[in-house]
């Protein structure tokens, strides 16, 4: 799989938390070759299966086929990105919006955007505000009348940034929502290199994760996994100045999830990834993160409890419209993951 | 339908979150001339069932809170009652207040204030604080102790009046009101042919947690989930951000949490029956059952429909009953035609 080309293809596509119709499409399409099975729950979230042994069909009515002998995996990387909404629209044809999950207002002035049905527009914002604040910015389509913006936009419609996906020096690329499009390519790589599953591995792609981990939660009651790892991005420690809330550097490899603000990984999901990663020379990293939560959190909680690791992609300036990554860390965290998938469990 | 007769019912009665069960009872015995049957769960939530008569039909369930904000006395001070929050409500609201302390028997209480012509002047433009809010219950410290137990609840005290062009204002209105809304919903349906099972909820615990809606989705094994609630109405100092009007139609609430083929419905059913509708955008957490009951067991498609409410958590809430008559009749039009996506989910 081209890493590269598969970030500009879910770049390309239309997923807010709540409208995942589009990316999902894309990743059915994407997925299908190598899955024995695919099907989308009532929330939206995407579930391709690989079976160990023998080939089951998994359907949209049959969330809970059992596979005898086998234990069951969920991988979750969410699909969903930040957006912003439509709240109100003046008189004068400008969009007045809010965030969908968690944006810094400061890093939205002048960002090119695009809504839903392909209406494009641009970030502006008040002259004499004293500072940047939701309220005093809005979407510049450029309708000169409510009227005229209301053919193109109603209010509850969601944008998402317009920025490239483009090739930097070294590994690196920069592009909108690598958080978390970087963990559905990774988690896409793994499941085309997947060869013999040791597991009933579920690979989920999961919706509404910006705005409160709501999807996992629903996907991890339909496929009753019994272990569990999330593939997301994880905040970075090589920023000037850093405050060290995060330990995960772009281009050191996958980074091995030990805990973030909604969850302290299972210990022994935590050694045995960091066994599999030595034995397999596959360069990993740790990841303490004391800011932001992650789809394990819920995954872990379902019900007895759920053995729950993950596998994270450093990201600096998350949730901007210009994310950066190393192409090598999404690589490194889907031979990880493939190879944690066809190790037998040894607990 | 009289759905002043309910609303009055229900909503001078006194259910604070976690002590709802004498509204459940109230509510309860309401709707039962309309439903099949009638329950009060272990949550003292409110279940209702409307049948259909379809073997293994598709379910709609319909949630209205029947909990209000209240205060809980957490001790006791020369007699006087220190009070802490259950919900959110806003301490600026309550000097002077009287309120209705939920021994048993009840008993007024009022809430202490300084006279304006002790306060000194820097203190005159200062809101008081939670912390140094004192209810009077006109007894000693020792009877205080004794008659007015730390944990007992306290509510607002207000007799519903109307005030012109079919406004009317009330304590709790949010969300009882919704609750009689229902009633009026389960009316309309009465004698027509439902291609569905169509759940009533009074739910309980909405102000204060994830309530007692999502373990009634849960225990019904609901297909489709609406919260009925009330919305922010515009006032004269609202923040532009507050977009809906009095008297202007239901609220339908769009954003990530909502359901896609339930929205568009309600939207399309709504152009039908020329129903005005205000959209309104919603980003996040959407502070209704609708949040916890979309998530319950793999995912239930959720809305919510809501009608405009002035002075939300306050004694004298104010509503529209154009808006709460709306409201019924959208809700009864998807009860009875919920599409094709709802029914094969």
């Amino acid at each position: 799989m081209d890493i590269i080309e598969t970030l500009k293809t879910l770049n390309a596509c239309f997923g807010p938390s709540g409208c995942e119709a589009d990316i999902r499409n894309k990743i059915v399409e994407l997925a299908e070759p190598f899955a024995d099975g695919i099907g989308t729950d009532i929330m939206g979230n995407l579930v391709a299966v690989k079976y160990a042994g023998t080939t089951r069909r998994y359907s949209d009515n049959n969330m809970n086929v059992e596979i005898p002998n086998a234990p069951r995996l969920m991988f979750a990387a969410h699909m969903d990105s930040v957006g912003l909404i439509v709240t109100y629209i003046e008189e004068n044809g400008l969009l007045r919006f809010a965030a969908v999950g968690l944006v810094d207002p400061a890093a939205l002035k002048g960002t090119p955007v695009r809504f839903g049905n392909g209406t494009v527009g641009t970030v502006g914002w008040d002259c004499g505000a004293e500072k940047p604040e939701f309220d005093s910015m809005f979407i510049d389509i450029g309708a000169s009348s409510r009227k005229e913006a209301e053919k193109l936009v109603q209010k509850g419609d969601m944008a998402v940034y317009d920025t490239p996906t483009r090739v930097l020096a070294g590994d690196f690329v920069v592009s909108p929502y690598l958080d978390n499009r970087a963990g559905v390519a990774a988690q896409l790589m793994a499941l085309e290199m997947l060869k013999k599953p040791a597991y009933c591995c579920y690979f989920v792609f999961t919706v509404q994760e910006e705005v409160g981990r709501r999807g996992a939660k629903p996907a991890a009651f339909g496929t009753d996994p019994q272990f569990g790892i999330v593939c997301d991005a994880t905040l970075t420690d090589d920023a000037p100045r850093t405050k060290h809330t995060g330990t995960a550097i772009p281009g050191k490899g996958a980074a091995i999830k030990i805990m973030d603000k909604s969850f302290i990984c299972h210990p022994e999901m935590v050694e045995a990834l960091k066994t599999i990663a030595d034995k397999k020379k596959i360069l990993w990293q740790a990841d303490v993160l004391q800011e932001g939560g992650t789809d394990g959190a819920e995954i872990r909680k379902t019900a007895g409890g759920v053995r729950t690791g993950g596998v994270s992609i450093p990201v600096r300036y998350v949730h901007s419209p210009q994310e950066v990554c190393s192409v090598k860390d999404i690589e490194a965290a889907a031979k990880l993951m493939a190879a944690f998938a066809e190790t037998k469990p040894k607990f | 339908m009289d759905i002043k007769k309910y609303i009055k019912l229900l909503c001078e009665a006194a259910g604070p979150t976690g002590f709802e069960r004498p509204v459940a009872r109230l509510a309860a015995e309401a709707i039962a001339p309309f439903a099949d049957e009638v329950s009060i769960d272990t949550l003292a939530n409110v279940v209702a069932v409307k049948r259909c008569g379809i073997p293994d039909a598709h379910k709609l369930l319909l949630a209205a809170h029947l909990d209000e904000v209240g205060l809980v006395v957490t001790g006791h001070e020369d007699g006087f009652l220190c009070v802490g929050q259950i919900g959110g409500l806003d301490p600026r609201v309550l000097p002077d207040r009287d309120l209705l302390v939920l021994t048993d028997p009840p008993r007024l209480g009022v809430v202490c204030v300084q006279p304006p012509h002790v306060l000194k002047a820097e203190d005159m433009s200062k809101a008081i604080k939670q912390e140094d809010l004192r209810v009077d219950v006109g007894l000693t410290q020792e009877q205080a102790v004794r008659e007015v137990p730390i944990g007992t609840p306290v509510v607002y005290r207000t007799e519903g009046f109307d005030l012109l062009n079919g406004r009317y204002v009330s304590k709790t209105l949010d969300d009882r009101a919704s609750f009689a809304a229902l009633i009026r919903v389960a009316e309309l349906i009465k004698d027509k042919k439902l291609p569905w099972d169509v759940y009533f909820i009074g739910s309980s615990g909405e102000e204060r947690s994830e309530g007692g809606a999502p373990a009634a989705a849960y225990e019904t094994d609901a297909d489709v989930c609406i919260a009925i609630d009330v919305g922010q109405a515009a006032v004269p100092d609202s923040t532009p951000d507050v977009i809906a009007d009095l008297g202007k139609g239901p609220l339908l609430k769009v954003g990530p949490n909502f359901t896609r083929h339930v929205e568009k419905r309600l939207t399309a059913l709504a152009e039908n029956e020329q129903i005005p509708l205000q959209r309104v955008a919603t980003p996040g957490r959407s502070g209704t059952d609708a949040w916890f009951m979309h998530i319950v067991k793999g995912g239930v498609a959720s809305a919510i429909v809501e009608f405009p409410l002035r002075y939300m958590h306050s004694p004298t809430e104010c509503l529209d009953f154009g808006d709460v008559e709306l409201t019924a009749r959208l809700l009864a039009a998807y009860a009875l035609d919920p599409g094709k996506e709802a029914l094969e989910c």
